[in-house]
């Protein structure tokens, strides 16, 4: 690219960046942030931490994870369920999985597999601490558990692909059940108890108690932190699963071949 | 009831954005034109950036962390094990 190339690219940059300004500007970008909140943003900030009115509270300060899992909680549900057939699906074109020989491709320096390993582990440690942090700070389920997926993911670009085998398979659908059985329990256990299905806290129609969002000194928010937990495992889990269905399939025709 | 629309972040706010779609805007055609399918996810990846920085301008800290995660983690990573099973170089053909 000549001088004069350049200079017209940076024109038409600088162009393109003024009439994107003038556009979001005049409100061209539909609806923005505005320092004053909407009716709806002020009536969730003011019930779902407020103490004196807990006929609409959801005892947790963060909004957000507060209507993912309390007021609009059947829609998260149903989310997770649209992602469960999704990987379901993934699964039954995977069928005939096999095992390729895995060529082990060169080692890498010790250098990058123990910075690999670093990294793994604080991926880990903050996509759990995301998830579990859920119901105070922004974060939850969703977005700890697809953080949590980049781990193993990494693990098999760092270390070759014999880290990945087949027990991999069954042991991360299992962990999978295990969080789906937890959203599950969470969700039916206040039906049981004379509850609405999802219930969080006490409401005067409902004849469930609630779960109290403090465990003794610790403030746990009710279910919304089983919900993260068990949403976490299903979550990462499920994309592992995809991941490992994605990289084992082998077709009649490639036979047991090594990798390209 | 209308609300004044003040952005947050102000006239910079504003600016930032401008920049952040324009850089978003530029990785999308490269990707798109590319025919490198290693460069074109990566360049992809660097679009996703910008809009992950765009949500922090936002203030949307929770779709930042699942738009990050899976925008530059995840998605990128198994475009890498597809195109391994292809080819890495786009062929002529429809368009050019």
């Amino acid at each position: 690219m000549g001088k004069a190339g350049v200079a017209t690219l940076g024109f038409a940059l600088a162009v393109l960046t003024a009439v994107l300004t003038m556009t979001i500007y005049l409100g061209g970008a539909g609806h923005y942030p505005t320092t004053h909140l909407r009716p709806l943003a002020k009536y969730f900030i003011w019930y779902t931490f407020n103490p004196y009115r807990k006929v609409f509270w959801a005892g947790s300060p963060e909004a957000v994870n507060a209507i993912l899992w309390d007021y609009r909680g059947i829609d998260t549900v149903f989310e997770t369920t649209v992602l469960f057939a999704a990987v379901l699906g993934c699964l039954v074109i995977a069928k005939d999985l096999r095992i390729r020989e895995l060529v082990v491709p060169k080692e890498l320096t010790p250098i990058v597999s123990a910075g690999a390993r670093v990294v793994i582990a604080v991926i880990v440690l903050a996509s759990l601490a995301l998830a579990a942090h859920g119901y105070i700070s922004p974060g939850g389920g969703f977005q700890g558990g697809s953080a949590a997926a980049i781990a193993p993911l990494l693990a098999v670009a760092a270390y070759s692909w014999v880290v990945l085998k087949k027990v991999w398979l069954s042991t991360s659908a299992s962990v999978r059940t295990v969080g789906l059985l937890g959203i599950s329990v969470m969700a039916v256990t206040p039906l049981v108890l004379h509850g609405y299905l999802m219930q969080n806290q006490w409401k005067p129609w409902s004849a469930f108690v609630g779960i109290s969002p403090w465990l003794g000194r610790f403030f746990i928010g009710g279910t919304l932190i089983v919900y993260n937990l068990s949403e976490f495992l299903v979550v990462s889990m499920e994309f592992v699963i995809v991941f490992i269905a994605l990289t084992l399939i082998t077709s009649a025709e490639e036979g047991g071949g090594g990798g390209g | 009831m209308s609300l004044p629309n003040i952005p947050v972040g102000g006239t910079y706010g504003l600016l930032l954005l401008a920049y952040l779609f324009t850089v978003a805007a530029v990785l999308t055609y490269k990707a798109i034109v590319s025919k490198d399918l290693l460069k074109a996810i990566l360049y992809s990846a660097g679009q996703s950036v910008a809009f992950a920085i765009a949500l922090t301008v936002l203030m949307a800290p929770d779709v930042l962390y699942a738009y990050l995660a899976v925008s530059v983690g995840i998605y990128p990573i198994i475009l890498l094990y597809a195109v391994r099973r292809t080819e890495r170089f786009e062929r002529g053909g429809g368009g050019g």
